[in-house]
């Protein structure tokens, strides 16, 4: 897709006020929390299902709520401010082989939302696995190991995209799991604080967004409604 | 059959589509698929009374449909590209392609 194209400015004005990634930063935070708050269970079988069943309803929370909750803030805050373009939606990615013009006006109709998406699935699946990973070895410092790997693939897989990372704000993270190292920590410390910590970070990345976008796009005075 | 020269292709070139303002138009709506008025003006910094004509334009051609609402008391300017607009703007653009490459790329097809 090219650089400056209408349909890629319009991906990136998906991300161009945070609220994408508060909403899913907070969404992070809560199953971090809420894998806390199972952790005092009785048994470790009905701990492990709890925690199971809680996760699958958080990825449910992720895949259709996540963009109707983002939808929802953005038509309150967003549109009124700088406009209501379509939102990315998910669409087949069978052209992805086109050839484009020399204009590069041959994508199909519809917002082109391959880097939206995209973003949404590897930030999701990078967040995820880093939470996995530091629970299956039973070693206190994997949550700070891991989340610097998190750190690094995100700064790496996000650097052409739509929404990129600087270093500074990625190295956060490892330096979040190095605070709360614990010589001996309890069952899913290590995977509910991994989470938290990813949820806190990508919520406060979307906050300081937001913050900017604000700052920087007062509320006119309305001659145009928004769009819901 | 007599040979077009390529001024002729550029004489025949969509003039409704070829004026920048609604080139511009048409190609962020292409991209978004339909967007508000205020987007409109931001992205492609317009005037309210510019964007308002050459969307009139637009319309009347039926390149764009416009959907006018109200949210509350504030008035609600919805814009898509249509069908017509979709093909005229990708017509334009080989027609371009052509000028701008001799034709290179049309026999390169036939090949």
């Amino acid at each position: 897709m090219q650089d400056d194209s209408p349909g890629r400015r319009a991906a990136a004005y998906w991300f161009s006020d945070g609220l994408p990634e508060i909403v899913t930063g907070a969404e992070f935070a809560l199953c971090g929390a809420g894998l806390m708050l199972v952790r005092d269970l009785s048994t470790s079988i009905l701990r492990a299902t709890v925690a199971f069943g809680y996760v699958l309803l958080f990825l449910c929370l992720l895949n259709g709520w996540d963009r109707g909750v983002t939808g929802f803030l953005k038509s309150r805050v967003t549109y009124p401010r700088t406009g209501y373009a379509r939102p990315p939606v998910d669409l087949d990615r069978v052209y992805s082989r086109q050839i484009f013009t020399l204009l590069h006006l041959n994508s199909p109709a519809g917002a082109p939302d391959a880097n939206v998406t995209q973003y949404y699935r590897r930030t999701v699946f990078v967040l995820l696995l880093a939470g996995y990973l530091s629970e299956s070895l039973w070693r206190h410092w994997l949550p700070a190991i891991v989340l610097g790997a998190a750190a690094g693939a995100l700064y790496a897989l996000h650097r052409n995209g739509e929404r990129s990372y600087s270093w500074w704000s990625v190295l956060v993270l490892p330096v979040a799991g190095l605070l709360v190292l614990r010589p001996t920590p309890p069952q899913y410390y290590n995977r509910a604080v991994v989470w938290i910590i990813e949820g806190l970070w990508l919520a406060g990345v979307g906050a300081c967004r937001f913050a900017r976008y604000l700052y920087d796009n007062p509320m006119p005075r309305r001659t145009e409604g928004v769009c819901l | 059959m007599p040979v077009r020269t390529r001024a002729q292709e550029i004489l025949e070139l969509n003039r409704l589509v070829h004026e920048p303002a609604r080139l511009t138009i048409l190609t962020i709506l292409k991209g978004v698929s339909q967007a508000d008025f205020l987007y409109l003006q931001r992205e492609g910094s317009f005037t309210q009374g510019n964007l308002s004509s050459h969307l009139a334009r637009l319309e009347e051609a039926g390149y764009v449909e416009i959907q006018k609402t109200f949210k509350g008391k504030l008035p609600l300017t919805i814009c898509r590209l249509t069908a017509a607009g979709d093909k005229a703007l990708a017509g334009y653009s080989r027609q371009m392609l052509g000028i701008l490459t001799g034709g290179k790329s049309k026999r390169r097809k036939v090949a």
